[in-house]
């Protein structure tokens, strides 16, 4: 199985900001406006970068067409 | 608040209903395709509501909103950053196992192990893992619903009669319906509970904030405060362990691994294009449903400051019984119905979804492929239905004596399955991975797992993840240090997975 180079930055892209999101020390305990801001924009990148991500590799990776599916879509 | 004929008669009504889909479906099924009690291939409405209804369980009505009272706002940020993963670890995992799955045709979650390994000893003990981890999880629904029989009646439901006649109806309706229909009621049950939870936070958030979800937020800062919005919350529920060890937990366990979300997400599916909806679909609507349980903890702790960490699981019966009953009380008695007939549909679902994969687990892995009994389809199934049976005894028997929270519960049983997951990846990824390495590491990671929890005493903290780590590196040193004892069904396993690859995409030339 050989990855493409789309795969890679996903994957690379996603556990970074997963780590960036959950490490433990950050922000400080008690820190309101520190935690607002931190978790904010975490979850923000979280979800961009890995619908992002899905959506160019389901372009990349396409569904193939089941035999009789592909011939009927020829046929119109 | 309820009275107990009430109850009773909401609790009759529900089971009718779902018993008599039940029944249709079963009928239906063996009518036209003498179908399997263990599996089925869905379309892409049931696939993704089956798959996320399977994991709503006692969460959505007791301790997603107890945890967000706790826990606060960066409890809930931990919980929705873990939900998008899913995609990720979709396409490089579980996606690749459902197209070798077209053509291996797996039915238990230890059917993949078996196989990649060729172990009737890794077998049993993933059988084993999977197991261990439906009794909690099982428990789990009947200590919430009795418990919350007895809030909404005010201690006057009997909490071991609501176990039993709970415990039995699981037992009849997962024996009587199999895969399909719990499938089907799983999906009309998501859409009905979805709607109820937003119903039961949006008329709490009306009447104590007018609608407002600031003026709520701004009272939890003036009244119970700030502590909220930041670690380690109120309640000291959120420190920097477990921060890292909760929705790693949740990420793994909760989403792939315990093994009524393993087969619909690696086996359910029947296409690409569902297996794909499912992959993108499930993170917004579970982020839309547990929106509606945070508002609920929301508004409980701006309203109802300073509950018992115990009691915080039932806070929705709180807020109906203190606020809504004060203002609306036949508005209160709908919610109440509605709370308690909820929590009794969406428990049963899951525990159903649970109690199936057991019981195909025993009757398929242990005494079909592990004891090589040969058994036809229905002797196979009528021994399914007598595990069904003991498990929900068992079930029963364990509520008796219930913990303080639901919640431990529900964790311990995504801790339990953690440590298969490494061995997954690498069954994939790593040609080199032996049999003697998948063994050594489901053993250290789950004696990791029972010491944390067991003998460290830091489950509630870190949970399956240090049984993970362990698991993997089990899974390689010894892997390292052994050699495949069956290059044959390996090679073969791998040609399937790459056939099973290119049958089902059409790879885009020009991307490098």
């Amino acid at each position: 199985m050989k990855f493409k180079r789309a795969e890679i930055i996903w994957l690379v892209a996603s556990i970074a900001v997963y780590l960036f999101f959950n490490i433990p020390g950050v922000p400080a305990y008690n820190d309101f406006t520190g935690s607002i801001v931190h978790h904010t924009i975490g979850f923000l990148l979280i979800w961009v970068v890995n619908y992002v991500g899905f959506h160019k590799i389901c372009k990349i990776y396409r569904a193939r067409k089941a035999p009789d599916e592909a011939e009927s879509e020829n046929k119109k | 608040m309820l009275s107990t004929t009430t109850l009773w008669v909401c609790i009759i009504t529900y089971l009718i209903i779902v018993l008599g889909i039940s029944s249709v479906v079963h009928y239906i099924q063996n009518k036209r395709t003498h179908g399997d009690l263990f599996k089925a291939k869905l379309p892409w409405p049931q696939a993704v509501m089956t798959y996320i209804a399977s994991q709503m369980s006692t969460w959505l009505f007791f301790a997603g909103p107890g945890g967000y009272y706790r826990g606060g706002f960066v409890y809930f940020m931990a919980e929705m950053g873990w939900v998008p993963m899913f995609m990720l670890i979709s396409h490089f995992v579980l996606n690749k196992v459902w197209a070798l799955n077209r053509h291996r045709d797996y039915v238990t979650p230890s059917d993949f192990f078996a196989d990649r390994f060729q172990s009737p000893a890794l077998r049993a003990i993933t059988g084993l893992i999977f197991l261990a981890s439906s009794l909690p999880y099982v428990t789990s629904v009947l200590v919430a619903i009795a418990q919350g029989a007895q809030v909404a009646t005010d201690g006057a439901a009997n909490y071991t009669t609501v176990c039993i006649v709970i415990g039995l109806a699981m037992v009849i309706f997962t024996a009587i319906g199999g895969f399909k229909s719990v499938a089907l009621t799983d999906t009309i049950q998501g859409v009905i509970f979805i709607i109820c939870i937003w119903f039961i936070a949006l008329t709490c958030l009306g009447i104590g904030f007018n609608f407002s979800l600031p003026t709520a937020l701004k009272s939890i800062y003036d009244n119970a405060g700030p502590e909220w919005f930041s670690m380690p919350g109120l309640y000291n529920w959120v420190p920097y362990g477990y921060r890292f060890g909760y929705p790693f937990s949740c990420m793994i366990g909760l989403s792939v691994m315990v093994p009524h979300v393993f087969v619909r997400c690696c086996y359910a599916s029947k296409d690409l294009d569902t297996q794909r909806k499912v992959n993108k679909l499930t993170p917004p609507v579970r982020l839309f449903t547990w929106f509606g349980c945070l508002i609920v903890g929301i508004v409980g702790i701006a309203l109802l400051p300073g509950l018992e960490k115990s009691t915080t699981e039932m806070i929705i019966p709180f807020l109906v019984k203190d606020i809504v009953l004060q203002a609306y009380p036949a508005l209160a008695t709908v919610l109440m119905i509605m709370f308690f007939v909820g929590a009794t549909g969406v428990g049963i679902s899951t525990a159903d979804s649970y109690l199936l994969v057991a019981a195909s687990i025993v009757s398929d892995d242990f005494i079909g492929k592990l004891f090589k009994i040969e058994l036809n389809q229905k002797k196979k199934e009528n021994i399914g239905r007598l595990v069904i049976l003991i498990i929900g005894v068992l079930s029963v028997f364990m509520a008796m004596n219930p913990p303080d929270l639901i919640y431990t519960l529900i964790m311990f049983a995504c801790a339990i399955v953690m440590p298969l997951f490494p061995i997954l990846v690498l069954a994939i990824y790593w040609k080199r991975a032996t049999k003697a390495g998948a063994i050594a590491g489901a053993v250290v990671g789950t004696i990791l797992v029972l010491l944390t929890y067991f003998v460290w005493n830091i489950g509630n903290t870190w949970y399956g993840a240090i049984g993970v780590l362990g698991s993997l590196v089990a899974t390689v040193v010894v892997s390292l240090l052994t050699k495949d004892s069956t290059p044959e069904a390996t090679t073969d396993f791998y040609a399937t997975l790459d056939r099973g690859l290119e049958e089902i995409y059409d790879v885009d030339p020009a991307a490098k």
